[in-house]
């Protein structure tokens, strides 16, 4: 079996895909970054000081909770619930701003910017940075604006600003695109903390890096919960970064099986959805050449999807290579499976999940169907959902 | 020697500057363009940047992305401006043509095919933004098999190694960024920006050009006596967008500008 731990290579590419597609001015910005990354992620007191927050902080580890009543209601394997929903902020998008915002104080910089799509790498970013005393800007798409009300008051009261984006399709992409613009202005004194495992190198590894203690521990866990690894992982896919997180301790474990879940949306087949994997051909944007969703001129497509966090044209690079490689299989779950799975844990486990989180159930639900009461699937909870109690009622108005 | 070489030892010899707009193929609409290039070289544009509309252009401003989301919507893609640019050579041989614009539109397009397309329908030079040289350079090898210059931003950012570095991979001219931004920002800083271009021209053998920020004729005259060229976009695009109801108009305003700023540079 290949060996999954060396990308990506110093361009930053895994295999074809990932790299360092930006404007000149960005080059200099993302060096320096490599630079401090490179040596900070060696340095013991860095890592000593990441580790201290996500426990004391935090709240790490995250159980490995058997959600044995979901499991035998459903009558297959046993699932297993990782709970990233139980950190601080309520997802797992804080174990990234924790070691981003942190390296950006040994930068020596003194603005953070972000941008979100369902608010919760916004509200992560703006928790971080009140705790560690640096003003911070969320760029947010209008449209998210709208329906993830909550958590901009949430940003808000952090003392974060958060600015709604009016240009292009007004979600996540242009979010992204408002904030490279503005760090690329301010690129002296600001740290712009990319939410996902996309964007240009180093993103996509320092992301993954920071994320890859969901794993870490699951694997720990599983050890000594199961006294085996885990038959097979299950996590939602958008830009990816709790399901790179989940799985990168585990791609060179041939025998553990990965799923990656992307956003069926209404349907592939009447193209409405989130799947560049499923259904994209690759591209470049954002800084990386990775699946896209992309018409024939090469102009991204918009994109349709239940979860705003679920809801981007593109996917990080490390998915794309793990697609090629077929080490993951990519798959995706529709808004009504995602719903249908959203109410069942709620009510038989008593864990209201994300709508992001649930297309990881939805999916869960259909593969341990099929597979015997001895075998065990981890799915990676990546976030509750009090953010989207208001889309879920109003979703129940509407039918 | 191609059109763009030619044209800039013809200005040294000379002592003129070039004056180098930019548009946005297919803005304000598809069936103006043609007659704002024509109008633009016969006001005194040496060179012509064209912009091949992208959904997601990061290095710009909002004049030039709303001008690019109108162009879409008015159905131009990469083969719509490589037909507006044949169209534009069968009366106008002299006018060298650059098309600036992001990496996913060739992507989609063919990377091979893109370059020997531009250089058949008379393009002479390429600007990819987002495309940085990486030591294999297919790019560069495609663009120098067809005959075109490849265009390489230089930025304040930019380190003096990789200013070297980055030279290795330039033809035809370099284009220098006036500021730490996006294009039509309003923080140019003339004195700034002078000292680096000098800096940066005693470095390099091509003509060096600048842009981003350039807004008005006192700027670009300031800025002309030291660059090679001057490149002017967000400015003609906002002239544009002024007239959106009457396009002719839009045009003619157009020409005046471009007529304005090429007598303040040449001065």
């Amino acid at each position: 079996m290949k060996n999954f731990f060396q990308h990506p290579d110093s361009q930053g590419y895994f295999g074809q895909f990932g790299g360092r597609f930006v404007a000149e001015s960005l080059i200099y910005p993302l060096e320096e970054l490599a630079k401090a990354y490179n040596h900070y992620k060696k340095d013991p007191d860095f890592i000593a000081e990441v580790g201290d927050l996500l426990s004391s902080y935090v709240g790490r580890p995250t159980p490995l909770y058997h959600a044995k009543k979901w499991s035998e209601k459903i009558g297959g394997a046993q699932i297993y619930f990782k709970r990233e929903d139980l950190n601080h902020t309520g997802a797992h998008k804080v174990n990234n701003t924790v070691g981003q915002i942190l390296l950006a104080k040994k930068m020596g910089k003194t603005r953070i910017i972000a941008e979100t799509g369902a608010g919760q790498h916004g509200v992560a970013s703006a928790t971080v940075s009140a705790l560690l005393d640096i003003p911070c800007v969320v760029y947010m798409g209008e449209k998210d604006v709208a329906r993830q009300a909550i958590n901009v008051y949430r940003m808000q009261l952090l003392g974060a600003e958060v600015v709604p984006v009016k240009s292009g399709t007004k979600t996540l992409k242009d979010a992204l695109n408002e904030a490279l613009r503005d760090w690329v202005t301010n690129v002296d004194d600001t740290f712009y903390a990319i939410g996902t495992v996309a964007g240009p190198h180093p993103y996509p590894e320092m992301v993954r890096d920071f994320q890859k203690i969901i794993g870490e521990e699951t694997r720990e866990q599983s050890k000594k919960q199961l006294g085996k690894l885990p038959d097979a992982l299950i996590a939602c896919v958008g830009g990816g970064s709790n399901a790179m997180g989940l799985f990168y301790p585990f791609l060179n474990d041939e025998e553990v099986k990965i799923y990656g879940v992307e956003a069926g949306g209404l349907g592939i087949a009447k193209n409405a959805h989130a799947a560049p994997l499923c259904a994209g051909k690759p591209g470049i944007l954002h800084g990386n050449k990775t699946y896209l969703m992309m018409d024939d001129d090469g102009q991204i497509m918009d994109t349709q999807s239940v979860s705003a966090g679920l809801d981007y044209p593109g996917v990080g690079p490390e998915h794309s290579y793990l697609k090629d490689e077929s080490r993951v299989e990519y798959t995706y779950t529709t808004d009504d499976e995602v719903l249908e799975a959203f109410y069942e844990v709620t009510r038989t486990e008593g864990i209201i999940p994300a709508l992001e989180t649930s297309h990881a159930l939805a999916y869960a639900k259909k593969l341990s169907k099929n597979l015997d009461k001895g075998k065990n699937i981890v799915v990676c909870l990546s976030g509750r959902g009090d953010k989207d109690i208001d889309s879920v009622r109003a979703i129940e108005k509407q039918t | 020697m191609n059109r763009i070489e030619k044209k800039f030892s013809d200005l040294k010899a000379n002592h003129q500057t070039a004056l180098i707009p930019f548009i946005t193929a297919g803005y304000p609409d598809k069936k103006s363009t043609l007659p704002l290039l024509h109008c633009l070289a016969e006001n005194g544009a040496h060179i012509i940047e064209i912009g091949v509309p992208f959904s997601d252009p990061v290095a710009d401003g909002p004049t030039i992305q709303a001008s690019s989301f109108e162009a879409i919507k008015n159905g131009v893609n990469s083969k719509a401006v490589l037909d507006i640019v044949a169209e534009f050579r069968k009366t106008n041989q002299h006018t060298p043509i650059v098309l600036m614009g992001y990496a996913n539109p060739i992507e989609a397009f063919g990377w091979e095919e893109y370059a020997q397309q531009a250089s058949a329908v008379g393009v002479d030079g390429l600007l990819t933004v987002d495309l940085q040289p990486e030591p294999d350079d297919k790019w560069g090898a495609l663009c120098q098999d067809n005959g075109l210059n490849r265009i390489i931003l230089i930025a304040p950012t930019t380190s003096k190694e990789r200013q070297t570095y980055l030279s290795q991979y330039a033809s035809g001219y370099i284009y220098y960024v006036a500021l730490k931004g996006i294009t039509g920002s309003n923080a140019l800083q003339p004195i700034q920006v002078k000292e680096a271009i000098i800096k940066l021209k005693s470095k390099v053998e091509l003509p060096v050009v600048v842009g981003f920020g350039i807004k008005d004729a006192k700027t670009a005259a300031e800025l002309s006596q030291c660059a090679d060229g001057i490149v002017v976009g967000s400015q003609l695009l906002h002239i544009l967008s002024q007239h959106i109801d009457n396009p002719n108009e839009g045009i003619k305003q157009a020409g005046d500008f471009i007529s304005e700023l090429n007598r303040a540079i040449q001065t």
